[in-house]
């Protein structure tokens, strides 16, 4: 009797089992948020970026416009509060500030609520992936590919304008970057980035005057206007990179 | 025997649980199928582009159909399109011609050459100029409306076009945008990927060392074509003064007719290098018959201006690449390994009249 009293007790254990989600995960979860957006802009030593204007000067006094800027962003990670690097989920982003469709933002994926130290992204695609058919094929991501014969992967940054030379003509630049290790690495700290439920985006600042100066002093009259390609050059402006953003106030 | 009934009893009673706490926990599944009746059938249009090439996106409001397609070709070719127009007697086909890989040849200083109608799911800017931006449907709404200005009464009162329409969308009460989003159904059809150069890429071909050492002109610093005539498209789809002239009159303006910044001196959309060997002549007011003299321009004609690409001044090589003349004829190799006469050639976008 004692028995079927127990069977009696299956179907609905049965029932339970079936119905139910799983909810005795042992595993503490951590809250996060879905989405993070870290919205970036440009400035010229401070001053908001504008295309086609010949406004701005190098630190070497170059005179200059930017007519075209794209690049990629990618490698996100964020300190906690005990000192370690998250690593936070997304993958690279073109950004075109020219071009609505692509945008200038990135998005984070599943970012862990809390408040957090530090930031650090690279400017540029990790090594690890940079190889051509990598990316998703979009039109803009091919457009920025490295080609194969020249080592393949994609272009960190097209950066292109018009300065004025020491006889004071105005001539093109272009400066690309591409080719593993040449990734410009920033990373920002001492700060305090907050991210919850009511707190889900960054906006990051980008100084392009940074490219041409600390560590390598770079004037176009001397280190050249075109660095696509040449090692030496694409070195000394992907140091210099590593300090081109900051959080904006 | 009392308890064996009760036995019994109980075993079919947990049957009964055990069949109720299965059903419980299945989706409800409605026994009887709704009917679907749709007014008309379309059929999907089926694309075949290389893995290699860019996603393929095809907007929600006008999906392709085989219907759709058939339609558009028939409105591409038909000249009623321009009938009572400014352009009468001209239909699409009449300036994009197959064997031309769906462009002209049209004498220098007659205006704008006919760019080639060749994979253009791709690009948001249409003519040399940009003076069309937007999806496919946008160019071939200006097609009907503003360049042939089409009377769409005609196509109602013709019977084929009553059936081909109800059969594409499912109306006959159709109007320009109807045809227009035909036509640009018929334009994302005409894809072009089966060059000597594609059977290349994929591995089933090989170059001769000519065209391999044009190949690596182009894709390197020396030539540095690469740049505006990325792969696999063969264009960035983007505006550049790639150095044509130094003042800038009429149509050489370029895209500064159409915005009136004077930085679009002089800038022309990259046009494809794809079939490039059936399109002369060239540049966008075509001033160079042949590839090349085109390959001259650049070695040794580029002329200077505020608004030239940046990409044209690498020192050194500010007046022209500077190539040796096997680098020159290797360069218009490679280009002739980018035709593809499957394409000039296909019955399918061949007119149907």
């Amino acid at each position: 009797m004692k028995k079927y009293a127990l069977l009696l007790l299956l179907p609905s254990f049965i029932f339970q089992i079936g119905c139910t989600k799983e909810e005795d995960d042992p595993t503490p979860t951590v809250a996060t948020i879905p989405y993070f957006t870290i919205n970036l802009s440009h400035v010229v030593s401070g001053e908001p970026m504008v295309f086609n204007q010949r406004i701005y000067q190098t630190p070497a006094n170059n005179p200059y416009e930017v007519r075209h800027l794209e690049y990629f962003i990618s490698d996100f990670k964020l300190k906690n509060q005990t000192g370690q690097w998250l690593t936070v989920q997304s993958e690279p982003k073109l950004i075109d500030p020219q071009d609505d469709n692509i945008g200038t933002r990135t998005v984070l994926l599943n970012v862990p609520i809390g408040t957090y130290q530090g930031i650090s992204c690279m400017i540029g695609i990790p090594e690890a992936i940079n190889y051509t058919g990598y990316l998703p094929q979009t039109v803009d991501n091919m457009n920025m590919a490295w080609p194969d014969p020249i080592g393949g992967g994609y272009h960190f940054m097209k950066f292109e304008g018009n300065y004025q030379d020491e006889n004071l003509e105005w001539k093109g630049f272009t400066v690309h970057l591409g080719k593993n290790g040449n990734q410009a690495p920033n990373t920002i700290k001492d700060i305090s980035i907050a991210v919850s439920a009511t707190s889900k985006s960054l906006d990051l600042v980008m100084d392009m005057n940074q490219w041409f100066d600390n560590p390598h002093y770079y004037d176009f009259n001397v280190q050249g206007n075109y660095t696509m390609a040449v090692d030496s050059l694409m070195l000394l402006v992907s140091e210099n990179g590593r300090n081109c953003l900051s959080v904006k106030q | 025997m009392k308890a064996k009934r009760i036995y019994a009893s109980i075993e079919a009673l947990l049957l009964v649980l055990i069949m109720l706490s299965w059903v419980s926990c299945t989706k409800e599944e409605d026994p009887t199928p709704t009917p679907v009746t749709p007014a008309y059938q379309t059929t999907p249009y089926e694309f075949n582009i290389p893995d290699y090439f860019p996603l393929f996106q095809v907007p929600k409001n006008n999906p392709t159909t085989v219907e759709g397609v058939a339609l558009g070709k028939r409105l591409y070719y038909d000249p009623m399109l321009s009938q009572g127009g400014p352009l009468e007697g001209n239909s699409c086909s009449s300036c994009h011609t197959q064997k031309g890989s769906f462009s002209k040849s049209t004498p220098y200083g007659t205006g704008f050459q006919v760019m080639a109608h060749i994979n253009l799911n791709y690009t948001k800017n249409f003519l040399w100029d940009g003076l069309v931006q937007g999806e496919l449907e946008d160019i071939a709404e200006f097609e009907v409306a503003e360049f042939f200005k089409a009377d769409v009464s005609l196509f109602r009162a013709d019977s084929t076009y009553k059936s081909m329409f109800y059969k594409a969308f499912g109306k006959t009460d159709f109007d320009e945008k109807d045809m227009a989003y035909a036509i640009a159904q018929h334009f994302r059809s005409l894809n072009s990927y089966n060059s000597k150069f594609d059977l290349f890429w994929d591995g089933k071909a090989e170059l001769t060392p000519l065209e391999e050492m044009g190949y690596l002109i182009f894709n390197t610093e020396r030539g540095d074509c690469f740049h505006c005539h990325s792969f696999p498209l063969l264009s960035d789809h983007d505006f550049h003064n790639n150095g044509l002239d130094s003042t800038f009159e009429g149509i050489n303006a370029g895209r500064f007719n159409v915005t009136g910044n004077v930085n679009d001196y002089g800038l022309f959309k990259s046009p494809t290098l794809r079939n490039v060997a059936l399109t002369a002549p060239y540049m966008h007011d075509g001033r160079f018959e042949t590839l090349e003299e085109v390959v001259e321009h650049y070695n040794s004609g580029v002329r200077h201006s505020p608004t030239l690409d940046a990409i044209m001044l690498k020192p050194g090589k500010e007046y022209g690449l500077q190539l040796s003349p096997m680098e020159k004829a290797a360069i218009v190799a490679f280009l002739k390994t980018l035709t593809d006469t499957s394409y000039t050639t296909n019955p399918e976008f061949s007119s149907p009249f």
